[in-house]
């Protein structure tokens, strides 16, 4: 017979792999745990930060010194956002802190970039639309051909399924001039054709280069990007929006945030901290009056007000109470020596998250150790001829006792199997 | 003896197998016939937008197929063994047992293999006909866990109907599912969510190994252990 122990073995990691996805799992989902992190404008108006609570229990606006806002108070000193409902109401400013606004104005000077550490870590096909930037018509019109840059810069037509040989060419040739190493890592661009105009897509190739391509009447465009030194683009997002001021936003493996400016391709700096795009979540707000960063951690959050020449002009870091240190999270601490997830909220693929915290779960781990030997005494089952079970429940804790206690196969002294 | 062994195994399960092939095809026939339709009644550049850029995954109907499949094939080869206890005169026989259970085992897992690679054939086929290979490659990775899925299940349903003690049979069907309801993670409501592209290799090295616990049930039904 083939060691039946070491398919013992086997079962028995199988249990407890189960076990350490699936027990934290339900223990988080029984006992649900939200962090509250309040939603922080900046006013224009009064120059301060405003926050927004949306928990349950302390729902509300306040000021920094704890001053509470009604929401038609908010809305007023707010109106770079809330311009549709001041208009309604009638009670819209014709000027703030002596700039004359209208509603176009603010409309067209209103933006959002998010960054999330899954979008980062995440999956496309490389395979886009190559849309026509310049086709003589008001709207954009979604075209047959898509690309993807492998060893070239290959041109599917979609009615046959074949490479349009001509265009291919065409467009390997212009990358290829302008420096280009095939194949592309990664792309970035907005595969639609709902948005004000074409600004086709950003690409990095393989030696961390970044370029600038577009379909112009029908013809390659390319634009080598250059980049201050030690700068690598994580992500891009494309922002094509009238107000072209920037092609869009980037984040970099430094962990920096930059912009990339409309026609002359500079890369502004912005002066943020405490971010980083693995873990971090950032969102840029941008209004008529200035770019507000909000950056969320863990178990933090800060938030950066930036003027229209990307100056920092106020900041506010904040803590809120994290997952681990909530009730739940000690609870956890104690309770799981190690917790596995195959998903995470980081990334978008599946792989195997390992989460160990401390040793607190030590303790509870000998509790159970010393009822487990209880249990041997009172069965009159020998220790020394059953040091794994033992041995297991010292190390994985909750998951080695239960996957101890559903095999039930101590060794007895005659060496005769107990059973139920 | 081996051969006498997996012709009985045929004998067994032909009838069900037949089935579960020609329910494999008109499942993949009919995701054939409505890819077929999208590229007729809408224009090429429309349904490539919608698989390229809003996941679109116009295999979706295939999901849950290999599942039933192992199920299915599981019950049908595993349940009468245990029913009239034939599996006991199986062990008797003159091959070690390690021998006839993984053959058992390995057979009914060939079965099903058969049946998920013409599947897969098929799909990738016909994508290939459609879409540029990288469609292809998507599909076959998004795929991959749902056909392991059928395999666990298969897996599971052995160890579940040899294992003799009750209580050990529920704990192996709770983590049978809990291994099979790992390889959905790619589904989180309606689209595609997450991707094995990074950990399918682990997926089938740990669908590999479960396959030897069936040594264990195997013993403790020998031994009659309780």
């Amino acid at each position: 017979m083939m060691n039946i122990k070491s398919v013992k073995i086997i079962l028995t990691a199988s249990i407890i792999f189960i076990l350490s996805i699936y027990l934290p799992d339900i223990f988080w989902s029984t006992f649900r745990f939200r962090v509250e992190r309040p939603m922080v404008s900046y006013s224009p108006v009064i120059n301060d930060f405003l926050f927004q609570y949306s928990g349950k229990s302390n729902a509300g606006i306040k000021d920094r010194k704890g001053k509470t806002y009604t929401r038609e108070e908010y809305e007023a000193v707010m109106p770079q956002f809330n311009f549709a409902q001041l208009m309604f109401a009638g009670k819209m400013p014709d000027s703030v802190n002596g700039i004359a606004v209208d509603v176009p104005l603010m409309k067209k000077n209103l933006f959002q970039s998010r960054f999330e550490p899954s979008t980062i870590d995440g999956f496309n096909y490389m395979m886009y639309p190559l849309i026509e930037s310049q086709s003589g018509r008001v709207n954009l019109e979604y075209p047959n051909e898509f690309f993807i840059i492998k060893d070239k810069m290959e041109i599917i037509d979609s009615r046959t399924n074949k490479v349009n040989r001509d265009m291919t060419e065409a467009f390997t040739n212009v990358l290829k001039q302008h420096g280009f190493v095939f194949p592309a890592k990664k792309t970035f661009g907005n595969p639609t054709t709902r948005k004000a105009f074409d600004e086709g897509y950003f690409v990095i190739d393989n030696n961390d280069q970044f370029f600038h391509i577009k379909r112009v009447k029908g013809k390659p465009y390319c634009k080598k990007i250059d980049l201050p030194a030690g700068v690598n683009v994580v992500h891009f997002n494309v922002h094509e929006i009238v107000l072209k001021e920037f092609y869009g936003i980037f984040v970099a493996e430094n962990n920096g945030l930059y912009l990339l400016t409309y026609d002359d391709y500079k890369v502004i700096k912005l002066a943020i901290e405490e971010y980083d795009y693995r873990t971090s979540s950032i969102r840029i707000l941008g209004d008529l009056f200035n770019r507000t960063v909000s950056i969320n951690n863990e178990n933090k959050y800060s938030v950066f007000v930036l003027d229209r020449e990307y100056k920092l002009k106020d900041m506010y870091k904040g803590q809120v109470l994290g997952k681990e240190e909530s009730a739940q999270g000690k609870i956890s601490a104690y309770l799981f020596p190690f917790s596995l997830s195959i998903v995470s909220s980081k990334s978008m693929f599946v792989n195997f998250f390992l989460k160990v915290l401390d040793l607190r779960f030590l303790i509870v781990n000998m509790i159970l150790l010393s009822g487990l030997i209880v249990f041997f005494f009172i069965r009159k089952i020998p220790l020394d001829k059953n040091i794994f079970p033992l041995l297991l429940v010292c190390i994985t804790g909750i998951y080695g006792l239960i996957s101890v206690l559903v095999i039930r196969d101590f060794n007895s002294s005659n060496n005769f199997k107990l059973g139920k | 003896m081996l051969k006498s062994l997996m012709y009985k195994e045929w004998l067994k399960v032909r009838w069900s197998y037949i089935g579960l092939v020609l329910l494999n095809m008109i499942v993949v026939i009919n995701i054939c016939i409505s890819l077929f339709n999208a590229f007729k009644f809408y224009e090429a550049n429309q349904v490539y937008d919608g698989v390229l850029s809003w996941g679109y995954v116009f295999y979706i109907d295939l999901m849950y197929i290999p599942l039933a499949t192992g199920i299915l094939l599981g019950v049908v080869q595993f349940f009468p063994e245990i029913n009239s206890s034939r599996l006991k005169l199986t062990l008797h026989l003159p091959i070690k047992e390690i021998k006839s259970l993984l053959t058992i085992q390995w057979y009914g897992l060939s079965l099903l293999m058969i049946i998920f690679l013409a599947d897969a054939v098929v799909i990738s086929v016909m994508t290939f006909a459609y879409f540029p290979s990288e469609v292809v490659s998507s599909f076959l990775i998004l795929s991959l866990p749902w056909f392991l899925a059928g395999l666990t299940a298969y897996i599971f349903i052995a160890l579940v109907s040899i294992e003799p003690a009750w209580s050990r049979r529920i704990m192996l069907a709770v983590v049978g599912v809990g291994f099979v309801n790992l390889l959905f993670s790619n589904i989180i409501s309606m689209g595609v969510e997450t991707l094995f592209s990074k950990s399918y290799l682990y997926f089938i090295v740990i669908t590999l190994i479960l396959t030897l616990i069936i040594l264990l049930s195997g013993y403790n039904y020998k031994k009659g252990i309780r």
